[in-house]
């Protein structure tokens, strides 16, 4: 069996965070953690390397989202997906200047999102 | 280089430079291309140009083969030892050629091997073509035939160049001459001199080319069609340039118009050689533009006609604008023209009379004097007849019935008048007739001519003597005795007659001969004696005859006057021997003639005197003899018609020819028939003055009949009545004024609302004008204007002043004009303003007739007091307002302005408005709105502006025009308000808005995922769990919580933060529980048909709660077992209710099932929603499929928003 592909979760909501962990590992997935702040997100990366991200893009008492994604993606090439319930074109226009990345709307379809993760991976 | 090689070279270039013995073009080449095969001693010479369209196909001009000129041909130059050549060098194979070019059927065919081509140049360098020589052997002496090839190149090339033009040049020509034979104009050609040498021909003219060419346009045209048709060719050759003309030719017999387009074929020196003209028939186009032109010009005059009716329009209405002058202009006209007839009546020295029916109304002063009375009182309305004598009664009472009842009646006739003491007088009278307000006047212009009569009388009178003394002097002249004498001047014997003795009162007896000269000395006067002996020696010495009178002492002491006649005798030697003569005794005609003389100059001092009197009346006399044709005209009739004292035979020409053309006719009938039918005459003529005036003279002639009724003369007078014609010229004019007059007060009344009143004092009686009781409100049928009548429609508190006014005009105090109310029958109050104008002369019948006008001024107050107003709202307007015209200069400005610029009301007016407020500003911003405002269009802007004084001001702004009084547009208004307060708050609540709005959005943001928190917890919850029941349980109040988060998604997103699209939220909403659903609705379908509906939150999460329950529902219990199936969701707006269904076509709910009341959480909780949330309703249909459908209207939560 392939060896799991490990998902890092940036989400500032502690339950959400949870669910998606779960969520994740009971659809065959491993997360190496989460992260609430963008600061610790990089950190992860740095030292965990995953093959995607979630990303939420509010992150209290942090850079948002997006901006930890710019950051990131001047190093590693993995996909992001950002979870966010903003849809502004503004939001979606800094998103698409990043390459390699997805969005999807909240609130998520459990189904939904593990098919694109599926999808995204498969690349 | 060998000798052979130098020979051929020789000969090819001899040949070259020989060329122009040799015919050029294609004929030239053919002979270069043999030479060439027999110098270079070569089988075959090709000359070919290439096809400018396709330079890879060449075509022979020439070709030599050993059988002499060969067939042209066509060939491609692919595959040939010629391609190479194309725009190439000289390019040679000396041998092995079929084997080089085996594809080349020609190199074959020829048995070719060896080749050498050179190409060919144009003049531009461009390839044209090239020659090819080949031999069936390879060559001897390949350079040679290079060598010569080379030299022949250039002209070659050349020549093929000139053949190819000549083929351009000839195809030109065709298509020329195509377009000229086909052309309908006519085409000429012509030298500069002008002669054809070229004709088209068109076939639509009757004429041919053998007709024109070879002429000279003078041998076709007239002389000046021609010059036109040669100066223009003149001017062509002159200046190079083409040249349009349009004539119009004697064409058949008839005119017609051509265009001659001409223009000039130069050579390559820039020289005219030949003209062509292209002849078109314009003469439809010429009519049909002439046509246009006179149409233009009538359209033109009646543009013309229509601004002159405009102008006249105009000038009507700025007439009518001036009424109001005119009315005072008017009352001051006719007080002016009634002073002049006054003045023109008391001071004329002719009596004036005007009479109505016979009866005197009107008498001047020097009527009453002439007639011995005092004033006119005592002879107004008394017959005329009155002061005429009782002799003439009946006369003159027959002209004034026949002029009154229009037969004919004298205007000229003299007759005898009687004084109020009953003196009579001689008077001649000139009448006029007049007519006002309907009523016949008389007018009568009186003379005394007493005094003229008598000296007429008198002249008769001497006349008659005259004739008298005349006779005697005949009968004196027959009685007297005349005696002659002798005088021998040899023997100085004196011989007298008898008659001489008793002259000399001499006894012949006693005196003899010798002593009879001493004698009769002795008897002459001393001192005529020296005279007659001066008299008798020249005589005697110089042979002259005499004539002497003189004195003789009579024995009586008397004198007697001789007149003695002396003769010379004179002998054949011419010597004078004697004088012979009479003697008269003239004492008697000396007499007489003295007495004669002294009668003349009385005669000549009565004439001076009826001269002076002439002159006086300006009347002259004259009499024509009709016997002798003799004219004599008294010296006034000479001074009348400004003449000579003249000769009597030119007299009556010089007469005519003052007369003014117009009156001849008539005067000469008058005098024809005057002199052959003895009628006496009267009439008036005019006559022309030396200053170019016109005299106007009243003649009378009488014939002078004799007993048999023969007349034998004329006598007549002439009197110049030019005054009197003025007079009444002018009188006749003031008339015509004074109706005008009275027009123009009519309608300046009408327009100005003035209307005018007379008003009787004593009897209270008025008379009104139209306008008058149109300004009253009353109709003249209706009410009558006597001043209780008016004082019951003047408001009760105007009444006083009324009374005062009156009470001043009966008391002959001074009337003060006043403005007073009334109520018209109507009701309506009007203002109105009284003046009284004058009263009637004093002692007049109008003594106690006021005249007056009154105005309607009710509009004008309105006006004014409406204008007060805007001025004071103005004027205290906190806006700032400010006027200027359209130069730019401020005009008038209220103190908010004044205050804002820190300026005076004198420092801003006039002054320029850049001035003020800054170029830039101006040019930017007041010029581009002040067009647009005077294009019509709104100019209302917004703008921070910062002000001397009150500095920084967030300003309203408003143009319009503005108009003065006539309403012609005099400017701009602006209006600027003040509105930074406003302008303040407006920002702040829009930044106040805007903050609102973005912690609503935040709001709803963090709702949202409070939700999704929640959510997830469930989830988690879920996954934890081991109880389906729990775990489904749990999903359901996921999938609640979701679709009420969902809501706020859509809220966040949404414009306005306050309404949603409710087809976007069922769309997501539906999507949402499928993928929440998503094990259990493989088998299903899911069909929307949704409609666009905006609600707002309170709508929304119900109807998402409702939705999701009956959906959840039809999948949990509609599809058991996989059954396959649909859903469908519907939402349609029907009129203003919400309609959505959700139908399944599942198994159906149980039979029996009551569903607003069963057990099921959802079920309740969606019938909850429905009527107690949505205040709509809930209803189940089963008939065929499952649908639940919900009914609400929105309007229920719109305030709650």
């Amino acid at each position: 069996m392939e060896d799991k592909k490990k998902i890092l979760i940036v989400e500032d909501e502690a339950i959400n965070a949870m669910y998606l962990g779960v969520l994740l590992k009971n659809n065959g997935f491993e997360s190496t953690g989460t992260a609430a702040t963008g600061e610790s997100a990089i950190a992860s990366v740095e030292k965990d390397c995953p093959d995607l991200i979630l990303m939420d893009i509010t992150l209290r008492n942090s850079m948002d989202g997006i901006s930890v994604a710019t950051i990131l993606r001047k190093k590693y090439i993995f996909p992001i997906i950002f979870i966010s319930g903003y849809d502004d074109k503004e939001t979606l226009a800094r998103i698409h200047s990043i390459t390699n990345t997805w969005k999807l709307s909240k609130p998520i379809v459990e189904t939904t999102l593990i098919d694109l993760i599926c999808e995204v991976l498969a690349h | 280089m060998t000798d052979k090689s130098l020979e051929k070279l020789e000969a090819a270039i001899n040949f070259v430079s020989e060329k122009s013995n040799f015919e050029s073009g294609t004929r030239y080449l053919e002979t270069l291309s043999e030479f060439l095969s027999s110098l270079l001693e070569v089988d075959y010479v090709i000359i070919n140009k290439y096809r400018k369209e396709n330079p890879g196909v060449a075509e022979t001009i020439a070709i030599y083969t050993p059988n002499g000129l060969a067939a042209n041909i066509v060939y491609n130059l692919v595959g040939t030892p010629c391609h190479n050549v194309i725009g190439a060098k000289l390019c040679s194979y000396a041998a092995n050629l079929q084997q080089l070019f085996p594809k080349d059927e020609f190199v074959i065919q020829m048995n070719a091997e060896s080749y050498v081509g050179i190409p060919l140049w144009d003049g531009n360098r461009a390839p044209i073509g090239h020659i090819a020589v080949m031999h069936k052997e390879k060559f001897t002496g390949i350079k040679t035939i290079e060598l010569v090839l080379k030299s022949i190149s250039a002209i070659a090339g050349r020549e093929i160049e000139r053949i190819i033009y000549k083929s351009k040049l000839k195809a030109s020509e065709d298509r020329f001459n195509l377009l000229l034979q086909s052309s309908e104009d006519m085409i000429t050609i012509h030298e500069p001199n002008g002669r054809y040498i070229y004709y088209n021909g068109p076939s639509c003219y009757a004429i041919t080319s053998d007709d024109i060419v070879g002429k000279m346009p003078k041998d076709l045209f007239n002389q000046d069609e021609a010059n036109t048709l040669l100066n223009a060719f003149e001017k062509v050759e002159k200046t190079g340039k083409s040249e349009t003309i349009e004539v119009l030719l004697d064409w058949l017999g008839a005119e017609r118009w051509f265009s001659e387009y001409i223009y000039p074929v130069k050579n390559d020196k820039d020289e005219v050689i030949e003209l062509v003209k292209v002849c078109k028939d314009i003469h439809h186009r010429k009519i049909s533009e002439q046509e246009i032109e006179r149409q233009n010009k009538a359209l033109l005059k009646s543009e013309k006609q229509l601004l002159e009716s405009n102008e006249e329009y105009q000038a009507i209405n700025e007439e009518l604008s001036l009424a109001n002058e005119e009315l005072l202009l008017a009352t001051t006209q006719i007080e002016e023209s009634e002073v002049k007839f006054r003045t023109i009546f008391d001071h004329s020295t002719d009596a004036i009379v005007v009479t109505k029916n016979g009866r005197g109304v009107f008498f001047n002063p020097a009527y009453l004097k002439l007639l011995g009375y005092k004033n006119s009182d005592e002879l107004y309305g008394k017959k005329i007849t009155d002061q005429v004598v009782e002799r003439e009664r009946d006369r003159v009472s027959k002209y004034i019935i026949d002029r009154n009842t229009e037969n004919f009646a004298p205007i000229y006739y003299e007759s005898i008048g009687q004084r109020k003491n009953g003196e009579e007088f001689d008077y001649e009278i000139s009448i006029s007739t007049y007519t006002l307000a309907n009523e016949k006047y008389t007018l009568g212009i009186i003379r005394d001519i007493t005094l003229r009569k008598l000296f007429q009388k008198e002249l008769d009178a001497q006349n008659e003597k005259l004739n008298e003394l005349n006779n005697a002097l005949n009968d004196a002249q027959k009685l007297s005795k005349i005696g002659s004498w002798e005088f021998n001047l040899e023997t100085f014997n004196l011989n007298w007659s008898r008659e001489t003795y008793r002259i000399f009162e001499l006894e012949e007896t006693q005196t003899p001969q010798d002593k009879l000269y001493n004698a009769y000395r002795s008897k002459v006067h001393p001192d005529d004696i020296p005279e007659l002996d001066r008299l008798i020696n020249l005589t005697s010495k110089k042979r002259l005859g005499y004539q002497y009178e003189h004195r003789v002492l009579c024995k009586d002491g008397s004198l007697k006057c001789i007149l003695g006649i002396g003769q010379p005798v004179i002998d054949a030697s011419g010597k004078v021997i004697a004088i012979r003569g009479t003697a008269q005794d003239i004492t008697q005609r000396k007499l007489w003639q003295k007495e004669l003389d002294d009668q003349t100059d009385k005669l000549y001092e009565l004439n001076n005197a009826l001269n002076d009197a002439q002159k006086l009346s300006k009347i002259g006399s004259w009499e024509l003899d009709l016997q002798t044709f003799e004219l004599i005209w008294s010296l006034e009739h000479y001074h009348i018609f400004e003449l000579e004292e003249t000769s009597s035979d030119k007299l009556y020409d010089a007469y005519r020819s003052k007369i003014h053309p117009d009156d001849l006719p008539e005067f000469d009938h008058m005098i024809k028939l005057a002199v052959e039918k003895g009628l006496g005459y009267e009439y008036e003529h005019r006559v022309l003055c030396e200053d170019g005036s016109i005299k106007y003279i009243l003649g009378i002639g009488q014939p002078l009949i004799e007993a048999s009724g023969k007349a034998i003369a004329i006598r007549g007078t002439v009197q110049d009545i030019t005054q009197r014609k003025l007079f009444q010229k002018e009188l006749d004019l003031q008339n015509d004024k004074l109706s005008e007059l009275n027009n123009a007060l009519n309608q300046a009344q009408k327009l100005s609302h003035v209307g005018s009143w007379q008003w009787d004092m004593t009897t209270d009686t008025a008379k009104w004008s139209d306008e008058m009781y149109s300004i009253y409100g009353v109709t003249k049928e209706n009410f009558y204007p006597s001043s209780e009548n008016v004082a019951k429609i003047l408001l009760p508190e105007e009444l006083a002043k009324m009374e005062k006014a009156i009470d001043a005009l009966l008391t002959g105090k001074m009337f003060t004009p006043f403005e007073f109310r009334i109520m018209r029958p109507s009701g309506e109050v009007r203002t109105l303003y009284i003046i009284a104008l004058e009263q009637g002369a004093i002692g007049g019948e109008n003594e106690k007739i006021i005249f007056g006008v009154t105005q309607d001024i009710t509009d004008r107050k309105q006006k004014e007091k409406t204008s007060l107003h805007l001025a004071q709202i103005a004027a205290n307007s906190t806006d700032m307002i400010v006027l200027f015209n359209l130069a730019f200069e401020y005009q008038a400005a209220n103190r908010t302005y004044l205050n804002a610029f820190d300026l005076s009301y004198d420092q801003l007016i006039n002054k320029h408005v850049p001035d003020l407020v800054g170029e830039e500003y101006f040019k930017n911003i007041i010029m581009p709105n002040v067009t647009k405002c005077l294009e019509g269009a709104d100019v209302h802007y917004q703008l921070w502006f910062d002000f001397p004084k009150i500095r920084k001001k967030y300003m309203d702004i408003t143009y319009s025009k503005y108009f003065d009084n006539d309403g012609f547009l005099a400017g701009i208004a602006i209006n600027l308000s003040d509105i930074t307060l406003r302008k303040h708050a407006e920002e702040k609540i829009i930044r106040s808005l805007e903050e609102k709005e973005l912690l609503l959005r935040e709001l709803y943001h963090r709702t949202k995922n409070n939700m999704q928190v929640i959510s997830s917890m469930l989830s988690i919850q879920s996954i934890y769990t081991k109880n389906d029941e729990v775990k489904e349980m749990l999903g359901e109040t996921k999938s609640r919580i979701m679709g009420m988060a969902l809501v706020h998604e859509k809220l966040y997103q949404a414009q306005d933060l306050s309404w949603i699209d409710l087809k976007d939220y069922i769309n997501d909403l539906v999507e949402l529980l499928k993928g929440s659903l998503l094990s259990k609705i493989s088998n299903l379908a899911v069909v929307t048909n949704l409609e666009n509906t905006r609600t707002n939150i309170d709508t929304a999460v119900p109807c998402g709660l409702i939705i999701n329950e009956l959906f959840t529902n039809a999948i949990k219990h509609g599809f058991p077992d996989n059954k396959i199936g649909v859903i469908k969701i519907e939402l349609i707006n029907i009129a203003d209710e919400i309609c959505i269904s959700v139908t399944d076509n599942g198994v159906g709910i149980p039979t029996g099932l009551d569903f607003k009341n069963s057990n099921s959480y959802g079920l309740n909780a969606v019938i909850m929603l429905a009527e107690h949330q949505l205040g709509g309703s809930l209803t189940l249909n089963t008939e065929h499929d499952t649908e639940f459908i919900l009914k609400f209207k929105e309007t229920i939560n719109v305030d709650r928003v």
